[in-house]
């Protein structure tokens, strides 16, 4: 089996358990883990397309080459880094990250091997997405989810009084991101006025997370749909994706609900890890064909890019 | 009922606007200046997606567009986002136009109805070689390319192709310069970041906008190496509506459907040698640069697609 690259950041936990497992699994040269920094700040870059395909040649500082000898990357990429613009003008230095940035996107972009999660423009590692939008994603799937609610001013727009589901309010404090509830303050009703307001249905305080691993599905129980859960990774072209879960606190006994999900799974569980080495080492095995179709316009995991890196 | 979004102003957005009153097509402006006096109620349940706007005394249900033309510009960049200028809102207006453009967005990207174009799609143009391997996909030829922070690579890439231009690898200053003797001097500068150049292409370039299934294909002659700046080099542009061969037609199609674009601008070069190259396609086109001097209708196909 060719060896396994791990793409990650510095402080990235789960990159380093999963290249651990990986180690445990089959010794130190089936696993290869490299910094952002070391890509970004690789003295030799040379990213050739050509009419015969895309070929790349990267030469770290430390002599490494990074060529087409990995049979899958885990790429934990997320923002990328350039120490040496720091000192740089505020427009020069967005412009140097947004240029490595598409880089990057490109290179991944192109690998021939199967790259979990897949790179996109939505996000180095993986389609970033919206709070509402995993929700609706989700409900897309099957699964059932969390009520939410966004009004620019409840005084004009409230959402309907559920008697049996009560909302929880929060305004956003200065963020203009609506990437997740937990960036948000908490409110009483008293606070509600004609300010932007969030509102999510009031669910238990039991979470729990599962995450969706190629086809396996780690951490569910009674009362979740695995399936469903399969079906959202596929609609979100993930390979790898963690879902939390929460349980309604009214009106279905305690039904299981999804709210919210991360196409970059952060949890370290045991159990977590070894699915993700597993499914890296599936995929870093030589197959006929997709193990994973993630539909539509995206590849599968195992879909070969156009050229070489 | 249309929805059309950006600053009404704007050519292309002004051109929408005036296509459905040509076309007696119901429509709703979201002008991007006057965000903070709208309000927006959006919800995701177990009935899936719903919400209302109001704007200037007037509320529709979400579910109500059958279509939304979309060119939104950065609201950072908005004249009432500068602090300290006339006119300038205040923290609390700043925050709510944010939010506001922010839920529109988050809006469109999860409507059922037709729109041109989402930001996820118009993403693809962030990365232009990763764009670039998704044209070769749709079939296309594209320029021969290298990106490098090898001075020597460069080199040897120009030796090679003769002439070679070089531009951003981003959509952030996006400009066509050739790598002539002036910036040969200048080449260690891009050890520090990787730069990406291309074998020049000579030839006629073309224009594509697709909307829907509709083309509009405009041929530009000139002498400049980037047409879009000839003005700043002195030299004159001349444009003319052109019929494409249907295979080529086709694939312009195809592509626009591959990267989720209904509405895009192809950019295209025809050789000497009759050969198609593609450069890039611009997910959020200025179309009315095209229009305006060709008659070519693309407003009113962009309203005809927003209402089917």
């Amino acid at each position: 089996m060719k060896p396994i690259l791990i793409l990650a950041h510095p402080g990235d936990r789960l990159a380093r358990r999963v290249g651990g497992w990986l180690q445990s699994w089959g010794g130190p040269d089936c696993v290869k883990l490299i910094g952002v920094e070391q890509i970004a700040l690789a003295p030799d870059w040379r990213h050739y397309q050509t009419r015969q395909g895309v070929t790349t040649h990267i030469r770290l500082a430390d002599g490494a080459i990074l060529d087409d000898r990995f049979g899958a990357v885990f790429n934990r990429l997320q923002q990328v880094e350039l120490p040496h613009f720091a000192g740089a003008a505020a427009a020069d230095r967005a412009y140097a990250l947004a240029e490595m940035q598409a880089l990057l996107l490109s290179w991944l972009h192109s690998l021939p091997c199967p790259v979990i999660n897949r790179a996109s423009p939505q996000g180095l590692g993986g389609a970033r997405r919206t709070h509402a939008q995993w929700l609706h994603l989700a409900h897309a799937g099957g699964l059932p989810v969390q009520a939410y609610h966004f009004s620019t001013n409840p005084r004009r727009f409230s959402p309907p009084t559920q008697v049996n589901s009560p909302l929880l309010s929060f305004r956003s404090p200065a963020s203009t991101s609506l990437g997740g509830i937990s960036q948000l303050e908490p409110i009483t009703p008293l606070q509600i006025g004609a300010d932007p307001t969030f509102f999510v249905e009031a669910v238990g305080a039991e979470r729990r997370r599962v995450l969706v691993a190629g086809e396996r599905v780690v951490g569910a129980v009674e009362g979740m749909d695995v399936d469903g859960c399969r079906r959202l990774a596929r609609l979100a072209g993930c390979a790898l994706l963690e879902i939390e879960w929460a349980r309604r606190m009214a009106g279905e006994d305690g039904a299981w609900v999804v709210c919210g999900a991360n196409s970059f799974p952060v949890g370290e569980d045991g159990g977590f890890v070894a699915a993700i080495g597993d499914l890296l080492v599936a995929e870093a095995a030589p197959s006929p064909g997709p193990l994973v179709s993630t539909g539509g316009e995206e590849r599968g995991v195992r879909e070969k890019g156009a050229g070489g890196l | 009922m249309i929805l059309i979004c950006g600053i009404p102003s704007e050519a292309p957005v002004r051109l929408v606007i005036e296509a459905a009153m040509a076309q007696g097509a119901r429509h709703a402006v979201f002008s991007q200046r006057e965000a903070h006096f709208y309000d927006l109620h959006l919800a995701v349940d177990e009935a899936g997606v719903s919400g209302r706007l109001y704007m200037r005394h007037a509320e529709w249900r979400l579910e109500e567009f059958s279509g939304v033309y979309a060119r939104l510009m950065d609201f950072r960049d908005l004249p009432e986002h500068q602090p300290h200028t006339p006119g300038a809102l205040n923290q609390d207006e700043r925050h709510k136009s944010a939010l506001m453009h922010s839920a529109l967005d988050e809006w469109l990207e999860m409507a059922p109805c037709p729109v041109l174009n989402r930001s996820s799609a118009m993403a693809s143009n962030g990365s232009k070689p990763y764009q670039a391997q998704l044209i070769a996909r749709a079939g296309f030829r594209t320029p021969e390319t290298l990106i490098t922070n090898r001075p020597e690579a460069a080199r040897a890439f120009l030796a090679v192709h003769g002439r070679v231009i070089f531009k951003s690898i981003s959509s952030i200053r996006s400009v066509v310069k050739e790598l002539d003797q002036v910036r040969l001097a200048e080449l260690e500068r891009i050890r520090f970041l990787p730069t990406q150049f291309q074998a020049f292409v000579p030839g006629t370039n073309i224009r594509v906008h697709v909307v829907g299934a509709e083309l509009f294909a405009t041929q530009i002659d000139t002498q400049a190496v980037d047409y879009r700046y000839a003005g700043q080099d002195g030299l004159a542009v001349t444009m003319t509506p052109i019929e494409l061969p249907p295979s080529i037609a086709d694939r312009c199609r195809h592509l626009s459907r591959l990267l989720n674009l209904p509405l895009c601008g192809i950019d295209l070069k025809r050789t000497p040698d009759d050969q198609y190259v593609c450069f890039e396609v611009n997910p959020s086109p200025g179309y009315s640069y095209y229009q305006e001097r060709t008659g070519q209708d693309i407003a009113g196909a962009i309203v005809r697609y927003l209402m089917k």
